[in-house]
């Protein structure tokens, strides 16, 4: 019926080999938790073959037995065995397929889940590099494309071989002269069935080579339309894409040849062999030494060896496929960019929340160093804020303290003991983070307060939100702390998702917090409200906030500078504004306006 | 999209009409090619009859033979015809696949800015791909199929019944189910695998989101409840794949159990009439043999028709696509004055322009008066929002500005041909867009004449984008990926920038094109272009005072209001966003100059 699909994705990198031992290896641990399933179905698929080579064996019978001597006592029981085999066979194909796809699925599951939770375990500089897009292929796509070997490829290969096996049994058992004389048109028809196969493989290999490009083509045509209008452009896009357009149907036409050839030539092929059957058999059975029962048989037969053979050569499309797509998903497996936790983790109840930065040199990518020999201290509860202009390297101390990177020289401690000492889980369970850019994930407000925490106790919830202040503009929204947000919280004004942020982490109630405050500016309400609520966030904690807003410079114990990846002033804000360094042009640009906001002040 | 009503059936099919036209006569050709294929076909069980009858009759080997002989004959014959039907049917469906779709690609090509802002491009696309698809398996197969359909029905149905009545009744009747049967077990394995599909784009998505947020995840420690989270889903995905195989695994068994009830029916009665005397056992053979050939027609039936649905349902989509049109066109009448062979002098007013985008009520601009002479160079300077890039969107007409209120030489610029319009102005957009071609293509993406190298790398210097492509294995010739992803936002900008250098249009609009560029190759750029504007009408949006201090003329545009005018001189002394602007940015300089 001409289904196929368009594959978006071109496996330009695909090995192309349908068989490869290594990986064989590695996709049978994910198929042996099932092999009752594969058993199972093979007994359906063998069962459902053996009942499809009963039917015309029942119908020759009964030509023989009943019909050519007109004797019908009998007759309504191979009529009713007949009946049998057919709800037979229609039952065993329907547990076959069922089961077979139910393996494959549940392979998938499998498969999927390990992609995820390896994901999960994989460190931000891995992430740096690779981009979202082609790792979500990974866990949707190429699974996918596993999905059709697990339940359409292994399982049914030995169906259709068990076909053929038992078809040309039955045609020797039957007679082994008209059975061999039958098989000689075995090789036109394999010959045939692989050549065109093969051109057809390449065929479609070119159709979802050109649509692929048509699709590129449209999604980057029509994203930048407008410079093509601007440019006066239209003619040109319209030419490049004639080419590829035509080019496409090309490669579709030449399918429709392919097929145009190949279905009528089995027909042909089909025809032929028919007519050995009957001029051997017909002759056979007017010397009487072939019962004409045998001969029908025998026709029957025939017709049904075109479509295992015909599905066999298709397996190979399904094995090259998969092989490439499990070669793909088992590298992703293979890639160990963590953040290695202690072979044997410190653990204390709870920490002071000291923090000691000592000689601390980091860079993102090599010879380009973003901290250059970073060394403070923060008593326990004392509450620091950083500032510098853009690119001295303030988010990264953030970065470094929570152990999304390592620093490449000196250590970071909590309470005397080196970080990395500690379990990752651990040490980010005691601290608390909000960024500046804040990210909502679908769900409720209620689930983007706990995130993901099971079974959230509300009253917890709430009491983080009515501290914080959150909860006036919360319980506005419909459904109050059920609210809906969608995907990256687009229904939340900015400063709604700064005080949604601070709840978190006040729900979440760490020792050590880390801030990266906002710079875009909000309403003077939401501005009053942000400022309470940090007030009260960095009460009681080790704080260490990336500041942007004079209130929170005027609410700290000390300022630290940082410049060109240094800290180069240290200070409360009278002592730095004296210096006269950088700190006091800093406070001129960034902060100075908001004096006149500032009602204390 | 909801169901297409039943009432206008071949009305909504009426678009196709004129694509089929130029096919006519090769449509004939290929339906007569069916026509001929299956009615041949109708004699392979006759033939066969005849030699099974011989050898029942035991009346000698020549007839055997003979038929035989037909039998190879006719079918050599029928593949010819059949061969001819599906390459001239199927390839008819694929040639106007391919016209459909250019004609799309050209009036998507005339749809405005306006349109591609509230039209997801994924949506066009599925038209573009998968909606045609469904289109063209109406125009090819479904013809195809119900063409054959009819053919054989029509011949073999009065055979069967010349062999026996009743015969035909009874053996009919489970091939009638398995028309049922696909039409409505079609129907719902269509509506579940879109269940599955939908439910695919849930989990991609939320692999998307997951990923993307990695970080918050990592810092509130919730991995765990992320992988649980997944694995709901990821069942969810796995119950509804079940879901549809119960429907999906029962058609083709079903199938084959009704053709086995068919069979059932002919050995039963078929051999009560062998033995009555009633038939031959040729009749019984042959009529077996039109059985089989009905099986696939009858299961045509119920393919044909849910493809005819969807393509229906997919033909009204791409309609709707068709029938949105531009409000951006030539004029009907073009100004007098913009005769053959005149030159752009390049002056522009702009009188009382006041701007609402359509669909929203607040103005973005507000009575904007500007006289802009020909080779002066225009400053705008505001905050984020403030209706600046809508100001530089208006004069080459990406959007329609009101009748009367901006003119070039004194033509309003609704009365300007837009290609000459457009040519005329040479952009920089904010977004700076590069297509995935080489960066020589890219920069004389707008030319239409051919250019010297020599001129290229002027060019290329002028937007301070040598140094960069001197320093590619590839020079100018650089393939860049999709959307220009292998340069920095820089050398991106600047590529943009030289290729509307390039044009040496009379008009030049830079929008905010320095944003991504260091300060220092800003100036070096801007040193360069001081001859290059001289002769040139500028319109330069920024953020940074050091790139607009030399224009000739500098204004503030504030919600949508000019609250600023003058020179860079006169600004400085004016207390107000200018003058406060330019104070931080002396500081900041201040401060990056320590250490």
């Amino acid at each position: 019926m001409n289904g196929h699909g368009y594959g978006f994705t071109v496996d330009e990198d695909a090995t192309g080999k349908a068989y490869d031992s290594h990986l064989a290896r590695r996709l049978y641990r994910y198929l042996r938790p099932y092999l009752a399933y594969i058993v199972l179905g093979t007994v359906c698929l063998l069962g459902s073959s053996a009942s499809q080579l009963a039917g015309p064996y029942l119908v020759g019978v009964g030509i023989d037995k009943y019909i050519i001597p007109g004797r019908l006592e009998g007759f309504s029981t191979l009529l009713v065995l007949y009946m049998a085999v057919n709800t037979a066979d229609f039952a065993l194909r329907f547990a076959q397929i069922y089961i077979t796809n139910y393996l494959g699925q549940r392979t998938m599951f499998d498969l999927r889940m390990s992609l995820f939770r390896h994901l999960q375990s994989l460190s931000l500089r891995f992430f740096d590099r690779n981009p979202v897009g082609r790792l979500v292929t990974r866990a949707t796509s190429d699974v996918e494309v596993l999905n059709e070997l697990f339940s359409t490829g292994l399982v049914t290969v030995i169906g259709d071989l068990a076909m053929i096996v038992g078809i040309m049994g039955a045609m020797l058992w039957l007679d082994w002269k008209l059975a061999l004389l039958t098989f000689s048109i075995l090789p036109v028809l394999l010959a045939v069935t692989f050549y065109f196969r093969k051109k057809l493989r390449e065929a479609f290999r070119l159709v979802r080579l050109r649509i692929a490009r048509i699709n590129a083509f449209l999604q980057e045509t029509l994203s930048g339309m407008s410079v093509i209008q601007l440019f006066n452009r239209q003619q040109r896009a319209r030419e490049q894409f004639d080419a590829l357009n035509l080019d496409h149907m090309d490669a579709h036409l030449k399918t429709v040849r392919n097929y145009a050839i190949f279905y009528p030539v089995m027909e042909l092929i089909g025809t032929v062999s028919l007519a050995i059957i009957l001029w051997y058999g017909g002759l056979s059975v007017m010397k009487g030494t072939l019962t004409f029962g045998v001969l029908v048989m025998f026709i029957q037969y025939v017709a049904k060896f075109f479509q295992p053979i015909s599905d066999l050569s298709e397996k190979y499309n399904i094995f090259q496929a998969a092989a490439a797509s499990s070669e793909r998903i088992f590298n992703l497996l293979d890639k160990q960019e963590r953040i290695p936790d202690p072979a044997e983790p410190v653990w204390c109840d709870r920490i002071d929340g000291a923090v000691q930065f000592r000689d601390v040199h980091f860079a993102y990518n090599e010879g380009d160093p973003v901290l250059r020999g970073i060394s403070f201290e923060a008593e326990a509860g004392e509450k620091i804020a950083v500032v510098g202009s853009t690119g001295a390297g303030k988010t990264t101390l953030i970065n470094l303290l929570s152990r999304f990177y390592d620093p490449q020289q000196g250590e970071i401690r909590i309470d005397g003991t080196d970080i990395r000492n500690f379990e990752k889980k651990w040490l980010r369970r005691n601290i608390g983070i909000a960024l500046q850019d804040v990210f909502i994930f679908s769900g409720t407000i209620r689930s983007n307060i706990a995130l993901g925490e099971e079974n959230p106790a509300l009253e917890k919830i709430i009491e983080a939100a009515e501290t914080i202040g959150a909860s006036e503009f919360i319980e506005k929204l419909p459904g109050g702390y059920d609210h809906e947000l969608t995907e990256r919280g687009s229904t939340l004004s900015v400063g709604q998702r700064q005080l949604l942020s601070f709840a978190r982490v006040m729900y979440k109630n760490p020792r050590i917090l880390v801030l990266d405050e906002a710079t875009s500016s909000v309403d003077t309400h939401t501005e009053f409200l942000i400022q309470k609520a940090l007030e009260k966030l960095i009460a009681g904690r080790t704080s260490l906030v990336i500041a942007h807003r004079l209130s929170t410079i005027r609410h700290v114990d000390r300022i630290i500078v940082m410049h060109h990846g240094k800290l180069v002033e240290t200070g409360s804000h009278e002592e730095l504004l004296q210096q006269k360094g950088i700190y006091f042009n800093l406070y001129q640009l960034q902060y100075k306006d908001q004096e006149a906001a500032l009602p204390e002040a | 999209m909801s169901e297409p009503k039943k009432d206008g059936f071949w009305k909504s099919l009426r678009p196709l009409g004129p694509y089929l036209a130029p096919h006519r006569q090769m449509f004939w050709v290929g339906l007569a090619c069916a026509f001929l294929t299956n009615s041949l076909g109708m004699l392979l069980p006759l033939a066969i009859k005849y030699g099974i009858e011989a050898i029942e009759n035991g009346k000698g080997f020549r007839l055997v033979i003979y038929s035989v002989i037909v039998l190879i004959g006719i079918k050599f014959i029928q593949s010819i015809f059949r061969y001819l039907m599906r390459w001239i049917l199927i390839g008819i469906s694929r040639q106007i696949e391919y016209k459909i779709r250019a004609d799309l690609f050209d009036h998507l090509e005339t749809l405005p800015l306006a349109f591609y802002q509230r039209t997801r491009v994924g949506d066009i696309m599925s038209r573009a791909t998968n909606d045609l698809n469904e289109v063209r398996m109406l125009l090819g197969p479904a013809i195809m199929y119900s063409f054959q359909t009819v053919v054989t029905v029509l011949f073999a149905v009065p055979v069967m019944v010349y062999i026996d009545l009743n015969l035909t009744l009874l053996s009919f009747l489970p091939l009638a189910l398995v028309s049922l049967s696909v039409k409505k077990v079609g129907k719902v394995i269509h509506e579940r695998s879109m269940e599955v599909q939908r439910k695919l784009s849930d989990i991609t998505a939320r692999v998307q989101e997951n990923l993307a947020g990695i970080r918050v995840i990592k810092s509130f420690t919730r991995e765990d409840s992320e992988i649980e989270r997944f694995e709901r889903l990821n069942l969810e995905y796995l119950q509804r794949n079940m879901h549809l195989v119960k429907v999906s695994g029962v058609l083709y068994p079903l199938m084959a159990y009704l053709g086995g009830l068919s069979t059932l029916a002919v050995l039963g009665y078929g051999g009560v009439l062998i033995v009555r005397g009633s038939i031959t056992i040729g009749d019984f053979t042959a009529f077996l043999m039109y059985l089989g050939m009905m099986y696939w027609p009858m299961i045509a039936i119920g393919f044909v028709l849910n493809v005819i649905q969807r393509g229906r349902a997919s033909l009204i989509r791409i309609m709707e696509l068709f029938k949105v049109k531009s409000d951006i066109t030539d004029p009907e009448q073009p100004a007098p004055a913009l005769d053959q062979g005149l030159k752009v002098e390049g002056h522009i007013s702009i009188r009382g322009l006041s701007f609402t985008y359509p669909g929203t009520s607040e103005p973005v601009l507000r009575e904007l008066d500007l006289d802009i002479p020909a080779g002066s160079t225009l400053a705008v300077l505001g905050p984020v929002g403030c209706g600046k890039s809508t100001l530089i969107n208006l004069i080459p007409r990406l959007f329609n500005p009101p009748r009367g209120s901006l003119f070039i030489d004194g033509v309003d610029v609704l009365d300007w041909p837009l290609a000459a319009l457009r040519s005329s102005v040479a952009t920089v957009p904010q977004d700076t867009f590069l297509f995935s071609e080489s960066i020589r293509e890219n920069i004389l993406y707008g030319l239409e004449r051919d250019i010297e190298e020599e001129e290229i790398i002027k060019v290329v210097r002028m937007a301070g984008l040598h140094e960069d492509i001197s320093g590619f294995p590839d020079k100018l010739d650089t393939l860049l990926g999709e959307r220009g992803i292998n340069l920095s936002g820089g050398q991106k900008q600047r590529t943009a920038i030289g290729r509307a250098l390039v044009l040496e249009s009379p008009i030049l609009l830079l929008d905010d094109c320095f944003s991504s560029v260091d300060t220092q190759t800003e100036e070096t750029i801007l040193r360069s272009l001081k001859d290059y504007t001289a002769s040139r009408t500028t319109l330069i949006v920024s953020h940074r005072i050091s790139t607009i201090k030399f224009a000739d003329q500098i204004i503030v545009l504030e919600q949508g209001r000019i609250t600023q005018r003058g020179t860079h001189g006169q600004l400085i002394e004016q207390p107000g966003y200018y003058s406060s602007l330019y104070e931080k940015q002396l500081l900041q300089e201040r401060i990056e100059r320590i250490s």
